[in-house]
């Protein structure tokens, strides 16, 4: 019963916050919603048992992208149009219920059927991943590193 | 499912901002909601029915760290041209 209403509570102010995005008039304002909307994301992961995912996904959205999009806007003082909130609604009820139909109708795998996934339930078992998959970790890490140091290049050129 | 549904909502929403905004960083914004909403969906999926994600939410990540880093470059280079960040004007700035 409790996780049902931390579940409610953290679903309840994603969308709150998803929302508050495009209401925002300063564009920082709008980015310090969107990390709040990383951070309760993570959580969601916490309910889901998926705790090293809940804290890479903290680590790269929090630590990373939002840091880069505060020191980005962090300085600009711009005034931002907002957008069209009915708009917003409706469109996004329209996707919704599109979506949701979609998903009414989609067969989702099994454990049966389907022999190709694993029998756990734990995805970040280090015996099933570690042997095969480490290789590819560290040329994503790699890539991402270089496009780090591409995009601090990048910075300095054009704030040159 | 319910947390699926969510997912869906928040990628609805996302998607719907791209189509009702004009400013180039909420775009920007929606998208990233947009890929937050996809890592999402695809936790729950594989929490009820097992495998291996990591790699498909790496390549998430690694998606939207670039796009943020993309954004905030471009998004320096026109305020540096004091330039407006309507996406409809930006077809006057090709040359």
């Amino acid at each position: 019963m409790l996780s049902i209403i931390i579940f409610a509570f953290i679903a309840f102010f994603e969308v709150f916050s998803a929302g508050l995005i495009y209401k925002f008039k300063s564009i920082m304002h709008a980015a310090i919603a969107l990390s709040f909307l990383f951070m309760l994301n993570s959580l969601m992961f916490v309910l889901l048992n998926q705790n090293l995912l809940a804290v890479l996904q903290f680590f790269i959205m929090i630590g990373g992208v939002s840091a880069y999009i505060f020191i980005g806007v962090g300085s600009d003082k711009t005034i931002i149009k907002n957008s069209n909130i009915l708009y917003l609604f409706v469109f996004s009820l329209l996707i919704f219920l599109a979506f949701f139909y979609l998903q009414s109708k989609m067969a989702f795998p099994t454990q049966q059927s389907n022999s190709i996934i694993n029998t756990s339930l734990n995805m970040t078992q280090a015996s099933n991943y570690a042997a095969i998959n480490l290789p590819f970790y560290y040329v994503i890490a790699f890539i991402l590193f270089n496009i780090m140091l591409a995009s601090v290049i990048l910075l300095k050129k054009v704030l040159k | 499912m319910i947390v699926e549904l969510l997912a869906i909502l928040l990628f609805s929403i996302g998607l719907a901002g791209i189509a009702s905004s004009r400013h180039f960083l909420i775009m920007v914004f929606s998208s990233e909601l947009m890929l937050l909403s996809a890592a999402l969906m695809a936790v729950a999926i594989f929490s009820a029915f097992g495998g291996n994600i990591l790699l498909l939410l790496f390549t998430l990540w690694s998606f939207a760290t670039l796009e943020a880093l993309a954004a905030i470059v471009i998004y320096k280079k026109l305020t540096e041209d004091e330039t407006s960040f309507d996406i409809r004007l930006f077809s006057k700035y090709k040359n």
